[in-house]
């Protein structure tokens, strides 16, 4: 939404010299007058060199949601009452009599960086898959698959299914989906997810949930992981983080502690970025990933989560205690740093070394290849393993966060 | 040998463990305007001081201070206050470089070479929607020294001008000037790949109002 209406131009600039020169625009609706409306996205960071590797570097779009109206169909700006350029704002349907529609689509974008032209794009419409499959709140890669995040399928309609597709073979074939609310039925309209270790994390925004949540808010708290290597049910563990017992003083639970969008991993712990609560608040929480399968083991067995564990389980910062106007915000990301100079590359000689013997051109699909973190990500040396179906094992960790774009 | 095969290969990964990072957080709407105040963040909490009470350690928290920025008394960790000389939390005030710069809507990170930058990708500022892109230097890893950056964070806006929602000018307004006092010195953090080019902004078109 630019203002005037959905729009579908992707803009790139060079991170260092940031110019003028630099800037490219691709307008996807070139391609395609339905891709527009994109909430978010990611560049993969498959690594150069890795037998693996696509021949091309790509980028992803989440699809998010445009309009949609009864003359000239997707993106349209016509109304049935003869406007022809008509301003398209949100939830412009409430208001009625120009019969345009909002449209959670499920369009999924894949963009080819190595010519960033129109020919360069391809799309999934994931509703051909499932008619729920739209309206994502970004996406990010985990190991070689990309996760979209759940969010909304309309006006207080929470969607709750997650889709992750392989990075190295962008089919409808390769995309496979997880119903979170088939675990818990709150679990739904997440605003940012990224990847730690072997899991995925999904950030609880809202879920309509007025009949459970605290005071009737429709925001909640149920921070969701799910294995990487179980992408199942049984893969799903959460955390309720408004009714965890913290390492602050006080320690009793913060009712208030939901409504986030976007979060980001560092070292052992992930973020999540305040943005409403039914408020707009500050409180940064801050989740050791150490604790969280103890505490969340705790909470749904129903026992206290007091207790000490030698890590530092969940903490609150709340920013606009510091400063009023420090409240609200949209995302966070960490800095990042330069590989280690000499080991780095080696590592990665070191992975396709482990795979000598093997045939490469068989290992065509579902081989994970570890992202690298940026500032802080979690990852042990050593004790990750690879599976020749391409799963993660050890305690690796990468990241992504709103936006999701590393390189 | 087939793929199928072979049941485990090892691989390795890099630790990066324990408390650590500097984090910048997107300023959009804080109740009462669209705002440009970016929040920088010291996650390193292990260098400032320690508080215990009744056995619970806490460190990513707000403590009683007397150097508040609005004088309630209740802080994160403040040079004042703590032993490292450095506040914890850094407001970073986009507008006073253009009143424009406010309401992005979420940001990433990016490396080239040594340095690192953040962007944060330009939304509705209240009046507008815009175009200006603001590119923050988070610093640059001293590579021949352990773990060490060098310091500062400064901003550079890239503004694009819209007109009737097309792209019909570029307007190109950079300023390099400072912000902030020096940051506080990053801990060790984890490897990244580096590629010249970043897919700058994948927001093609986003949908801010969330709530």
């Amino acid at each position: 939404m630019n203002g005037k209406y959905y729009f579908g131009k992707v803009v790139r600039v060079h991170v260092h010299t940031f110019d003028l020169s630099s800037v490219e625009v691709l307008d996807l609706t070139q391609k395609d007058k339905r891709l527009a409306g994109f909430y978010g996205g990611f560049a993969t960071n498959l690594q150069p060199g890795n037998p693996f590797t696509p021949s091309a570097n790509y980028a992803y779009l989440s699809p998010y949601k445009n309009m949609i109206g009864k003359v000239n169909g997707a993106n349209t700006k016509y109304t049935v009452d003869g406007y022809k350029d008509y301003d398209i704002f949100d939830n412009q349907e409430a208001y009625g009599g120009d019969h345009l529609l909002s449209n959670e689509h499920g369009m999924l974008v894949r963009i080819n960086l190595d010519t960033f032209d129109v020919a360069g794009v391809d799309f999934i419409d994931l509703t051909t898959i499932d008619p729920d499959l739209k309206g994502f709140s970004g996406g990010f890669q985990g190991g070689s698959r990309g996760y979209l995040v759940p969010y909304s399928k309309g006006f207080g309609d929470y969607a709750s299914k997650v889709v992750r597709f392989s990075l190295l073979d962008f089919s409808v074939d390769s995309v496979e989906v997880l119903d979170l609310a088939q675990k818990d039925d709150q679990l739904m309209g997440f605003a940012g997810g990224f990847s730690y270790g072997t899991h995925v994390v999904f950030v609880p925004y809202q879920n309509g949930r007025q009949d459970v949540n605290f005071r009737q808010r429709n925001q909640f708290s149920i921070l969701t992981r799910v294995d990487m290597n179980n992408f199942d049910v049984s893969g799903i563990k959460t955390m309720d983080v408004a009714k965890i017992y913290r390492k602050n003083t006080p320690d009793y639970p913060d009712n208030n502690l939901r409504g986030f969008v976007s979060g980001f991993p560092s070292g052992s712990f992930i973020y999540l970025v305040p943005h409403f609560n039914g408020m707009w608040h500050g409180k940064m929480v801050r989740v050791d990933m150490r604790d969280f399968d103890i505490l969340s083991d705790l909470q749904i067995s129903g026992e206290s989560t007091d207790l000490v564990t030698g890590y530092k389980g969940v903490q609150e910062l709340d920013m606009g205690k510091y400063y009023s106007g420090l409240v609200g915000f949209s995302g966070g990301f960490v800095r990042q740093r330069p590989p280690p100079v000499d080991s780095f590359y080696r590592v990665n000689e070191k992975i396709f070394n482990y795979a000598t013997g093997l045939d490469k051109d068989a290992l065509t699909k579902g081989v994970a290849v570890q992202n690298i973190m940026p500032e802080g990500g979690s990852a042990r040396e050593g004790e990750g393993e690879l599976d020749a179906e391409g799963r993660v094992g050890g305690e690796g960790g990468d990241s992504g966060g709103e936006g999701g774009t590393r390189i | 040998m087939h793929a199928s095969d072979s049941n485990v290969m090892t691989r390795d990964y890099y630790v990066s463990d324990g408390i650590q990072g500097m984090a910048y957080i997107v300023p959009n709407f804080n109740g009462k305007k669209f705002t440009g105040d970016m929040v920088e963040l010291d996650l390193e909490t292990a260098k400032y001081s320690t508080v215990r009470i009744h056995g619970i350690e806490s460190d990513f928290a707000d403590f009683y201070s007397k150097s508040a920025v609005e004088a309630d008394g209740v802080d994160p960790y403040v040079k004042e206050t703590s032993k490292s000389g450095t506040d914890q939390v850094i407001i970073k005030r986009l507008e006073t470089l253009d009143p424009d710069l406010a309401g992005f809507h979420g940001g990433f990170s990016a490396l080239y070479n040594d340095i690192s930058y953040g962007f944060l990708v330009p939304y509705f500022n209240g009046v507008n929607h815009h175009g200006k892109v603001v590119r923050v230097y988070c610093g640059t890893y001293n590579s021949s020294k352990t773990d060490e950056w060098e310091e500062g964070t400064t901003f550079r806006e890239f503004r694009t001008k819209m007109t009737s929602g097309e792209f019909e000018e570029f307007q190109q307004d950079i300023d390099f000037s400072s912000l902030g006092e020096p940051t506080a010195k990053a801990p060790h953090c984890q490897p990244t790949t580096n590629k010249l080019l970043l897919f700058a902004s994948l927001l093609a078109s986003l949908q801010m109002s969330l709530t």
